[in-house]
């Protein structure tokens, strides 16, 4: 009887051990197994990533090119675009202009990357989709692309799946786009390229102070420079000062020179400050506002850099494809280069504001000139505003 | 015995439990070891590697030497600061050139061999590629990671250039026309003396050839001369036809005068007259020149267009008083916004005979004004007619000393004109004096051509003398600018002229409101053709033996693209540029003088392709 009790405890203490061995072979056999399917979970998982990444990456390849196709087009027609977004849409989505096949979006539209991708996997069943795309204005350099982007990616044997919609936003930078309204303002003979101001700021009066006599020239602080004639010199004592364009000193020292600024509190650190700080080294010395001016403006003048201003620039690209020569709140726009004009034989308007958006315009904006700018460049009162050039206006 | 068995079977049943404890403890040791876990780690180990690659931006990866000293070296630049390292490698890998391949390896063994533990092996392949292998270990598991990127294959630029080029000087073939007006009025023996001047924009003559319709008397020797700058040219005509009635000859005749012809400022005179009526030009009087050119046209919206009239001089002879008269043509395009039509005359030798007002100005088939000249019989006038011009063929009519009744061509004994009747034009000296129409328009949006190079081309229309008369044209899908017919007859009443495009309607283009004011220059605008099918004109005199003759002619300009667009990416500014200009010397070639083009070029940086997508494969082994 005894035994038997021994017995029956042995078996209920084996045959739990038993079970739980036979439980954990199975397991066993599930981890073993467990590793792949999670990596082919997070192969698709993976490949989802790869795809949506790189469908932003295809509208902003496809909308570069559909901007450029677009300002070919309209500089090659000669006529502004009806609906600059809904040509882009066009362009985009079928690579076509007014149903016009364009050579520079052949192969390049999101249809195309949406075969490429289909086949690129083939170990995976994949669809993809995209619909509402819609192209906007941005900040006056960019366009903003929106886009429903569709995708289903599942395995053969469709035990893992990733399904997901979503919106996307993706920006596209405009720089270095042909603007339009130039060359169709120019019977197509000037072209202009929209590139960034680099500069921090347009026009700044660095010192103030009483000056005589007005120049212009590259600010120098070695007193031997061997291109005196061609700069102005900062320093901190002008005594015996002579040969320079211009000299800027600290000191009470009348120089030799026609045009100076003496008693310039600080002078030298403040010269070297703006000129580190803008890396523009041209200063001007104005006698009316009395002043030493820094005017990295004139870069924007003689090279067509293009500047945005919150709330009240001249149209942004769509507004240029559409010939929309009016302020917006997030636009851009450049000064008309008239001697640029003149080369072409392009009849030029002498008291026009020089801003583009103003200027081509059939309409007058009669602008003054401005003291240390070209002898042709033109601004109005509220222009001057907003280039910090109001004292400087004539 | 019994008790044994017992005891034995106990420590039976201990020794079973131990021992599948001992295989339980072993059993889960194995399992940790599994090869699906270590495929597992190796997975994940490639995968991390490629999201590094992917996500690190270059500007973050400085700690790299290799990064960093491809930074300080130019080859990675500041445009890619941005990029992540992934797209760096893909880039210096796509280019093809094995330096910069080299380059790629370099980043990618010197990234991945910081991150991929040493005893693993691996391998960066780009479209089954290897971009770099370390073999470190015999591979008894081998894990592959994917991802994609667009842009990317091998040997194509990544980014690039694109170039639009235009022509902003070319050399080009074209012609141009310069008709006599319908104009005249030696009376009965007078002298009528025309002295055409113009200005020809051209660097070489090809080829000229004079027209001659003339109506003079009964006699040749009545057409006196003809001087082309001065060198007599009038043995040089070629009568081709010729028709005799009571009122004098009908003449017309051909001369080439290429030899005559200058680039530049260019005179023709000639002096005729007519002994039983009065002498004038008749309708396809012109001068035909081919020549070679710079000019490019200003393509503007508003056009404006100053139309000289020729210098007229008519001679009184003995009581047979002078007159003059002409009939100066103009066009507005159709859909064009006209802005003035301005005529200015000057005359000299206007009688001033009570009330017979020997001023008389036309406009269209409208008297406008007629009046008594002042005492010195000079007139000088200006006239706004912007308000009656219309699209198509416009004219002013000028008579002087010189009265009509019914019709304006009718009384040709009606002259009061004393010694000389002037109608004074010096364009090429005195151009604001001189009498001229000035028209300004603006110009639809469709019809500006921005990028085109406008050619002139003129044919006879051939054939045979005929009335009704047809001439077909195909214009091979060219743009049209203009067109005009210049009608040859040697009389004439009144011309409709009328465009049949093949499977279309027929249109009446011009129709002649008076009898006998057949203008010099019929424009017909290029809305009326189908430039990709045959276009049939069809002549009309309503006078059945007034024919229309072969030596008529069709003018008509087309627009040939002088400029290019964006062409192919190229991985250099000077490799896109030149393509441009390559592609617009092809576009002109047949029309222009290819080695004489200038152009201008534009090239945008940083065009993307979307190349590929190129697979990028990140192989881990140990």
């Amino acid at each position: 009887m005894k035994a038997q009790v021994y017995s029956f405890i042995a078996l209920v203490i084996t045959i739990p051990i038993m079970l739980f061995i036979a439980y954990y072979s199975s397991s066993i056999h599930v981890v073993k197994r467990a590793p792949f399917e999670k990596v082919i979970a997070d192969q698709i998982a993976e490949i989802g990533k790869s795809i949506d990444r790189d469908f932003e990456k295809a509208v902003e390849i496809s909308t570069k090119r559909a901007l450029l196709a677009a300002t070919g087009w309209v500089i090659k027609e000669g006529a502004y675009l009806d609906n600059a977004t809904l040509r882009l849409e066009e362009l985009i989505t079928n690579g076509t202009i007014y149903g016009n096949e364009t050579f520079i979006m052949l192969n390049n539209t999101l249809q195309d990357w949406l075969k490429k991708m289909e086949e690129s996997f083939t170990e995976f069943d994949i669809d993809l989709s995209y619909r509402n795309l819609r192209v906007k204005s941005g900040d006056g350099f960019d366009i903003v692309v929106s886009v429903d982007f569709g995708m289903n990616i599942s395995d053969k044997q469709q035990i893992f799946a990733i399904n997901k919609d979503q919106e996307k936003h993706i920006t596209v930078s405009v720089d270095y786009i042909e603007d339009p309204v130039y060359p169709l303002n120019t019977g197509g003979y000037v072209g202009r390229s929209i590139e960034r101001f680099p500069y921090p700021y347009h026009a700044i009066k660095i010192l103030t102070g009483k000056v005589i006599g007005n120049c212009s020239g590259n600010v120098t602080f070695d007193i031997n420079d061997s291109q005196a004639g061609e700069k102005i010199l900062v320093t901190n004592s002008s005594l015996g000062v002579s040969g320079f364009l211009g000299v800027i000193s600290e000191s009470g020292d009348i120089p030799s020179v026609s045009c100076y600024m003496i008693n310039a509190t600080d002078a030298v650190n403040t010269v070297k400050y703006f000129t580190q700080l803008s890396g523009y080294h041209e200063v001007y010395l104005d006698n009316i506002s009395g002043g030493v001016w820094s005017l990295p403006i004139k870069e924007a003048i003689e090279h067509g850099y293009y500047t945005h201003f919150e709330n009240s620039s001249g149209p942004d690209i769509i507004g240029r494809l559409e010939g929309k020569l009016e302020e917006t709140v997030n636009g851009i726009e450049s000064f008309v280069n008239i001697p640029e004009l003149q080369c072409s034989d392009i009849p030029v308007k002498i008291n026009q504001v020089s801003a583009d958006y103003l200027y081509f315009q059939d309409k007058d904006y009669i602008g003054r000139r401005v003291r240390g700018l070209p002898e042709w460049f033109r601004m109005d009162d509220i222009r001057a505003k907003k280039y910090n050039l109001t004292e400087l206006m004539e | 015995m019994r008790k044994g068995f017992v005891f034995s079977l106990d420590a039976l049943i201990a020794v079973s439990i131990l021992l599948l404890f001992t295989f339980f403890i072993a059993g889960i040791s194995f399992s940790f070891y599994s090869p699906g876990l270590e495929y597992e780690r190796l997975y994940y180990t490639g995968k991390d590697a490629l999201t590094i690659l992917g996500e690190l931006k270059v500007g973050d990866a400085r700690g790299f030497d290799s990064v960093e000293y491809y930074i300080s070296q130019g080859v990675i630049t500041q445009r890619d600061i941005d990029k992540n390292l992934l797209e760096v490698i893909g880039a210096l890998w796509v280019s093809g050139n094995t330096t910069l391949q080299e380059y790629a390896k370099n980043i990618t063994k010197d990234v991945l061999g910081k991150i991929i533990p040493e005893r693993a092996g691996y391998e960066l392949l780009i479209d089954g590629l290897s971009v770099y292998k370390r073999n470190t270990s015999v591979k008894n598991y081998l894990s592959r990671v994917h991802t994609l990127i667009s842009g990317y294959q091998l040997g194509k630029p990544v980014a690039g250039y694109v170039a639009r080029a235009w022509a902003t000087k070319i050399k080009k073939n074209t012609t141009s026309i310069f008709p006599f007006f319908i104009e005249g009025a030696g009376n009965e023996g007078g002298k009528l003396e025309i002295w055409k001047k113009f200005f020809i924009n051209a660097t070489s003559i090809i080829n000229a050839t004079l027209y001659v319709s003339v109506h003079y008397g009964i006699s040749a020797d009545e057409f006196e001369n003809l001087f082309v700058n001065g060198v007599n040219v009038k043995n040089r005509i070629n009568w081709i036809h010729q028709e005799k009635t009571s009122t004098g000859t009908g003449a017309f005749g051909v001369a080439d005068v290429t030899d005559a012809i200058h680039p530049g400022n260019n005179t023709i005179y000639l002096r005729f007259k007519n002994t039983v009526y009065n002498a004038h030009i008749h309708p396809g009087m012109r001068l035909e020149v081919t020549y070679q050119t710079n000019e490019i046209k200003n393509v503007t919206k508003i056009e404006r267009q100053r139309i000289y009239f020729d210098h007229i001089v008519s001679n009184e002879l003995g009581n047979r008083k002078s007159g003059a008269w002409a009939l100066v043509p103009f066009y507005i395009p159709k859909g064009a916004v006209i802005r003035s039509v301005i005529a200015h005359i000057r005359a000299e030798g206007i009688e001033d005979v009570s009330d017979r007002k020997d001023v008389r100005i036309y406009f269209n088939d409208t008297l406008y004004t007629k009046f008594d000249p002042p005492l010195d019989g000079v007139v000088d006038v200006t006239y706004n007619f912007t308000n009656l011009a219309s699209e198509g063929t416009n004219w002013v009519l000028v008579q002087l000393n010189y009265r009509i009744s019914t019709s304006w061509f009718g009384e040709y004994d009606d002259f009061t004109g004393e010694d000389e009747t002037i109608i004074y034009s010096d364009p090429l000296i005195d151009p604001d004096g001189s009498s001229y129409i000035e028209v300004e328009y603006e110009l639809p949006e469709n019809r500006l051509r921005y990028g085109y190079v406008d050619i002139t081309l003129s044919e006879n229309i051939g054939g045979v003398s005929d009335n009704p008369k047809y001439y077909t044209i195909n214009f091979e899908n060219n743009t049209l600018e203009k067109t005009f017919v210049h009608v040859a007859q040697l009389f004439s009443n009144k011309v409709n002229i009328s465009v049949q495009p093949e499977s279309g309607d027929e249109t009446l283009v011009f129709y002649t409101p008076v009898a006998r004011a057949i203008p010099s220059s019929i424009y017909i605008d290029p809305y009326y053709f189908n430039t990709s099918v045959d276009n049939t004109i069809r002549f009309q005199d309503e006078c059945d033996d007034c024919y229309i003759l072969p030596e008529s002619s069709f003018e008509y300009s087309i627009w040939i693209p002088s400029s290019v667009g964006y062409g192919d990416v190229h991985e250099t500014e000077e490799e896109a540029v030149e393509d441009a200009v390559t592609r617009l010397n092809e576009t002109l070639g047949k029309y222009a003088v290819a080695t004489n083009i200038e152009t201008e070029v534009n090239s945008v940086s940083g065009v993307p392709t979307l190349w590929g997508p190129a697979t990028i494969e990140l192989r881990v082994w140990v």
